[in-house]
């Protein structure tokens, strides 16, 4: 299950025409959902609000074999309408949205017009650049976490984000990545300052001006490459990628299939991901290592009990969103869609489980997630299959957001 | 003067294998720092045929149960220890595993883990140095290196056909066991020789039992022992006086036990130094301080002090200290 930070993140993606999944980071995100995903450990409650359209509130109470932490956060964005139309509460957030999952590839598109974003009264511009600022505080452990985001431009975007921890050795850490996204390409530079490390990646779709104007086109084929340099440390890491995915269950199933290479390390890894129904998806993971020769597959499922008569997660999220929001055409859309979900609500809405096994650990990790009368559960398990062994870890993850 | 050692390792039966055991299990106990990625083995551990030579230079207290000495080691034998472990070879992945999450960046493929083999071997230890012995019943035997007693170690690898690496190692393991020799050598002896002290055997026993009830990571019990292995052995007349002082307090009970050659908290300031920067303070707290102290030490009698506040020349302290004349003299007098 994403964190509220994530979730608050994405809808401000989404809100300001940012493609994420445009980041060479991201390139395997969606078999890492499948095949990498993080079971809950003991028991842990979130609880967040939206004290207002521009910020909102977190609170996390942990339970670890009697070890509780919690952690307060807060979350501000501006401007102040920016994230109105998203839906954040969690009962009536989209599920896929907020449960990994899944995703089919946005195809990338052009930005928008840096026009769009002007505001002018009487001769001056007032128009705030979207910001958005987030901060943590972990207690007992008094650990500071910070990020503040703000997009300079349609497609410049300046991170930067922060941790202060006593335990650490220069009592925190600082981490600055300035990104580059017009449609065609993403690049970003990192700079992070333990051991000083100096990054840069970047992303190529290729047919993109072709196929712009097409609205038939499926499929595409992004390439991307990495290359990091710690100055004190001096530790450096190179790795390439190449990512082609289909997006539309009318010409084909949706599927993701990506190579990634460390020529350095000699380590090889080839992923695949399909959709063969609207409520099930396959992954699977193939990494090799040509120094060491270490293999490993690794398998991963979900399956989605979706609401019965829900548009599909697919189709869904294909559709744009409006430039220019529409507020109240989309409020009412959205009125008239929760009305009709509130005759359809069973117990348990809608829920995911999913299964990962792999041949470098004897353990199957499950779980489910769902959303149970406006909360969200997340319950997972690792089991240990050799004769003898049980259960290895079990937890429970509640969050609710209103 | 020098000693002989009776150096059976080598054919005394069992000895070897619950050697290796033990050895394995004290270096894989603990976090291990991210570069080492499997346990570490001890793949083959031989302390030779020649014994180190031990010549006696100088004792000093010498009594039942007191021992101290100073000694001069030296040792040229064949001792050997091997061990086999899995390193990973990606500085990325390390990095990535030191850094807060937070702000890492999101490496893709970057941080791809290489773990390679890595077997060291330590042969040919000539150590030569003087040491100070130091034996009591009581407390247990410890000892202290006075220089450096590593003269040369030779360390063969699997990286050594890499010469810069095999350089490195080298370099590291002969400051590790030159750290190890200095700092970690005389607390482990200590802490092994508490077995055969009357009082230490019960502290041995205690931290034991301790160590092998896991509480959670945070609150590791920590007894007296460890904090201050020097500690003079606490004699348990002063103990139940301890508790009856203790008890005293919660209990609000009248007796308050007396115990002689102690401070007690509360008094603290009868047996501090009088410095000489705090006669030269002008502030009330010290005045009030020092006037205390000068009356207990029975110094000055204690007299009233009037103040005649009809003259207009009083003094600029508005206090009636119930006490001696200290500091610098107010003006009032008594008219």
């Amino acid at each position: 299950m994403h964190s509220y930070l994530e979730h608050i993140l994405e809808s401000f993606y989404v809100a300001t025409n940012w493609n994420a999944e445009n980041q060479y980071s991201n390139l395997t995100a969606s078999s890492r959902e499948l095949l990498d995903f993080s079971l809950p450990t003991g028991f842990s409650l979130n609880v967040s609000a939206l004290s207002s359209p521009a910020s909102a509130s977190s609170y996390s109470v942990k339970n670890l074999s009697g070890i509780v932490d919690g952690a307060i956060s807060y979350f501000y964005c501006a401007p102040s309408n920016l994230l109105s139309s998203s839906r954040l509460s969690t009962d009536d957030v989209e599920l896929t949205k907020v449960l990994c999952g899944y995703r089919p590839v946005r195809l990338p598109e052009a930005p928008e017009d840096p026009k769009y974003r002007e505001t002018w009264l009487g001769g001056k511009r007032i128009d705030i650049k979207n910001t958005l600022l987030y901060g943590k505080l972990y207690l007992p452990n008094n650990i500071l976490e910070a990020m503040y985001i703000r997009q300079l431009s349609p497609t410049d975007q300046i991170v930067i984000s922060a941790v202060s921890d006593s335990r650490l050795r220069n009592g925190g850490t600082m981490m600055t990545q300035i990104q580059k996204n017009t449609g065609k390409w993403c690049s970003e530079f990192i700079y992070s300052t333990d051991e000083a490390l100096l990054g840069l990646r970047g992303l190529y779709n290729f047919g993109f001006d072709s196929k712009l104007s097409e609205s038939s086109s499926q499929s595409f084929l992004s390439a991307g490459g990495e290359i990091y340099y710690g100055v004190f440390n001096k530790a450096a890491g190179v790795s390439t990628g190449l990512r082609y995915a289909t997006s539309s269950a009318y010409v084909n199933t949706p599927m993701t299939m990506t190579v990634t290479l460390n020529p350095i390390m000699g380590q090889l890894s080839a992923t695949y991901a399909v959709k063969s129904t609207t409520n099930t998806t396959f992954a699977s993971r193939l990494d090799f290592n040509a120094f060491s020769y270490e293999s490993d597959l690794t398998l991963g499922c979900e399956l989605w009990k979706h609401l019965p008569s829900n548009p599909t997660a697919a189709s869904e999220d294909l559709l744009k969103q409006p430039l220019v929001s529409e507020e109240t055409a989309q409020s009412e859309r959205s009125a008239i869609e929760k009305d009709f979900r509130e005759d359809t609500k069973t117990f348990v809405d809608e829920a995911v489980w999913k299964a990962r096994v792999s041949t470098s650990s004897p353990t199957i990790k499950l779980l489910w997630e769902g959303r149970v009368k406006a909360f969200l559960f997340s319950l997972g398990a690792e089991i240990d299959v050799r004769p003898g062994q049980g259960v290895k870890t079990f937890g429970l993850e509640l969050q609710y957001a209103s | 003067m020098s000693f002989q050692f009776s150096w059976p390792f080598a054919t005394e039966d069992n000895f070897y294998p619950k050697a290796k055991a033990l050895l394995t299990e004290a270096l894989n106990k603990g976090t291990k720092p991210p570069i080492i990625v499997d346990t570490i083995h001890v793949k083959d551990l031989n302390l030779g045929t020649k014994p180190p030579e031990l010549e006696i230079l100088e004792i000093g207290d010498l009594a039942d149960d007191r021992f101290r000495g100073v000694f001069k080691l030296t040792y040229n034998g064949d001792a050997l220890m091997s061990l086999q472990t899995l390193v990973e070879a990606n500085p990325l992945n390390i990095y990535s595993h030191l850094t807060p999450s937070f702000t890492s960046p999101k490496f893709l493929a970057a941080n791809a883990s290489v773990k390679i083999p890595l077997t060291i071997t330590l042969s040919e230890i000539t150590l030569s140095g003087i040491v100070i012995l130091v034996f009591s019943k009581a407390k247990g035997a410890t000892l202290v290196f006075r220089n450096d007693p590593l003269e040369s170690i030779k360390i063969s690898s699997t990286f050594d056909s890499i010469p810069a690496i095999a350089r490195l190692i080298q370099s590291q393991i002969e400051n590790q066991l030159r750290l190890l020799f200095r700092e970690d050598l005389p607390a482990i002896i200590h802490k092994l020789s508490q077995r055969w002290t009357p009082n230490g055997s019960t502290h041995f026993s205690a931290t034991e039992k301790e160590s092998a009830a896991p509480t959670s990571p945070r609150m590791k019990p920590v007894t007296l022992a460890e904090v201050n292995p020097d500690l003079p052995s606490l004699s348990p007349t002063n103990m139940v006086k301890l508790n009856l002082l203790s008890s005293s307090q919660q209990t609000l009970s009248l007796v308050t036990p007396v115990i002689p050659d102690a401070v007690y908290r509360s008094m603290i300031e009868r047996h501090q130094e009088r410095d000489d920067e705090s006669k030269d303070d002008d502030d009330l707290s010290s005045i009030i301080l020092r006037s205390r102290r000068n009356i207990k030490n029975g110094k000055v009698r204690p007299h009233r002090k009037v103040f005649d506040l009809r003259k207009k020349s009083h003094s600029s302290y508005d206090v009636s200290v119930a006490g001696a004349n200290t500091g610098p003299q107010p003006q009032a007098v008594k008219n």
